[in-house]
C-alpha cells in the first residue's frame, strides 16, 4: 500500500488502515518523542497522544509534505507540549511539597539514558541528554531531529517549517550552547581544571 | 596535553556522543494500549469531555452557582428591606403632610392681624 492509498483508507476510516499507519510510523514516533521528553513512559504517552491527533484531523493533511513529514511535526509540537505541562506540573508539586509533611520534591528528574546508545557511550550521551534539556525549544528538537533521527537539515526544515539557512543557524547556535554548558559543567565538577 | 585541550576534547565526545545511535524500538502493544485509550477518549466526548467531569471543575461550578444564588438572595432581601423603609417613611409623611389638609405652617390665614 502506498501513501496515497494509505491516507485515502485513513480518511475512509478504515481500522486497517489505522494500524498498518501505527505499525509503519511508531518507531519514528516513539524515537522522536523519547529523544525530546527523555522519559519512556512519558514518550509512550506522546506517542499515543500523536496517533489520536493523525487519526482525527488525517483529513486536513493536505498532502503538500510526506506523511512523515507531517507526522514528525504533529510529533515534536506534543512532545513539547508534553514538557511544558510537566513543568506546570513541577511548579505545582514545588508549591505543595512547602506545605506538605516532608520537604521532598516530587519527580526528582534522574539522567536518561537513551535505549539506542551504545554502551561505552552511555554516559557521556546522558550528560549531553541533560545539556539538551537546557536549550530553548527550537534548538532542541533540531538538534534531536539531526541527532536521534539523523535527519537532514532539509528534512528538519520541512518539519519545523523553516529554511535550510535557519535550520543550520539553529543547530549552530544548539551546538555552540552546549559547549557552553558543557564547559560549565567541567569547570564546576573539575575544580583543578580552572 | 593542555587542561583546555584536554576539556575540548572531552566536550566533543559528549558532543559526538550520539553519532551513530540506534532508534529506539517502541513498546510492545503500543496498538492495543493506544486503541483502549482512544476508546475511553471517543466514550467520554474526548479530552474536553473528560475536562469537563473533573471533579474539581464540578466542584467549582457547584460553588460559582451557589455563591451566585445567595448574592441574588441577598440582594432581593436588601431592596425588600429598603422598599419597607420606603413605604414606612412615606406614611409619615402622609400623615404630617396630608392630602387636602390644612398645613399649619403655611396657614396664611392664621399669619393674618
Amino acid at each position: 500500500m502506498n501513501e496515497l492509498e494509505l491516507i485515502q483508507q485513513l480518511r475512509a476510516g478504515d481500522e486497517g488502515a489505522f494500524k498498518s499507519l501505527v505499525a509503519n510510523y511508531q518507531d519514528l514516533v516513539y524515537n522522536t518523542a523519547l529523544g525530546i521528553v527523555q522519559n519512556s513512559e512519558d514518550a509512550e504517552d506522546v506517542a499515543q497522544e500523536v496517533f489520536i491527533q493523525v487519526y482525527r484531523s488525517i483529513d486536513q493533511f493536505k498532502g503538500d509534505a510526506r506523511l512523515s513529514t507531517w507526522i514528525y511535526r504533529i510529533t515534536t509540537t506534543k512532545a513539547l507540549d508534553h514538557i511544558r505541562s510537566r513543568k506546570r506540573k513541577k511548579r505545582f508539586a514545588f508549591i505543595t511539597s512547602l506545605f506538605g509533611p516532608n520537604d521532598e520534591l516530587v519527580h526528582e528528574p534522574v539522567d536518561f539514558q537513551h535505549p539506542g546508545v551504545a554502551l561505552d557511550r552511555k554516559e557521556q550521551a546522558a550528560l549531553l541528554f541533560r545539556m539538551i534539556e537546557q536549550l530553548p525549544e527550537n534548538q532542541k528538537v533540531a538538534f534531536t531531529l539531526h541527532k536521534t533521527e539523523e535527519l537532514s537539515y532539509q528534512e528538519i526544515a520541512d518539519v519545523m517549517q523553516l529554511s535550510v539557512s535557519a535550520v543550520e543557524s539553529l543547530l549552530f547556535r544548539a551546538r555552540q550552547n552546549l559547549r557552553k554548558l558543557l564547559e560549565k559543567y567541567y569547570q564546576q565538577n573539575n575544580p583543578q581544571d580552572k | 596535553m593542555s587542561i583546555d585541550s584536554n576539556n575540548n576534547s572531552r566536550i566533543d565526545a559528549v558532543l559526538n556522543s550520539l553519532d551513530g545511535m540506534q532508534r529506539a524500538k517502541a513498546p510492545d502493544f503500543l496498538y492495543t494500549r493506544l486503541q483502549g485509550r482512544m476508546e475511553r477518549e471517543f466514550d467520554q466526548g474526548g479530552p474536553i469531555g473528560r475536562w469537563l467531569t473533573r471533579p474539581v471543575l464540578a466542584l467549582t461550578i457547584a460553588a460559582i452557582i451557589l455563591i451566585a444564588n445567595a448574592t441574588t438572595v441577598l440582594k432581593m432581601w436588601r431592596q425588600n428591606t429598603a422598599s419597607a423603609i420606603n413605604t414606612e417613611s412615606g406614611q409619615v409623611v402622609a400623615a404630617e403632610y396630608p392630602a387636602g389638609g390644612v398645613y399649619p405652617v403655611y396657614n396664611e390665614n392664621s399669619l393674618e392681624p
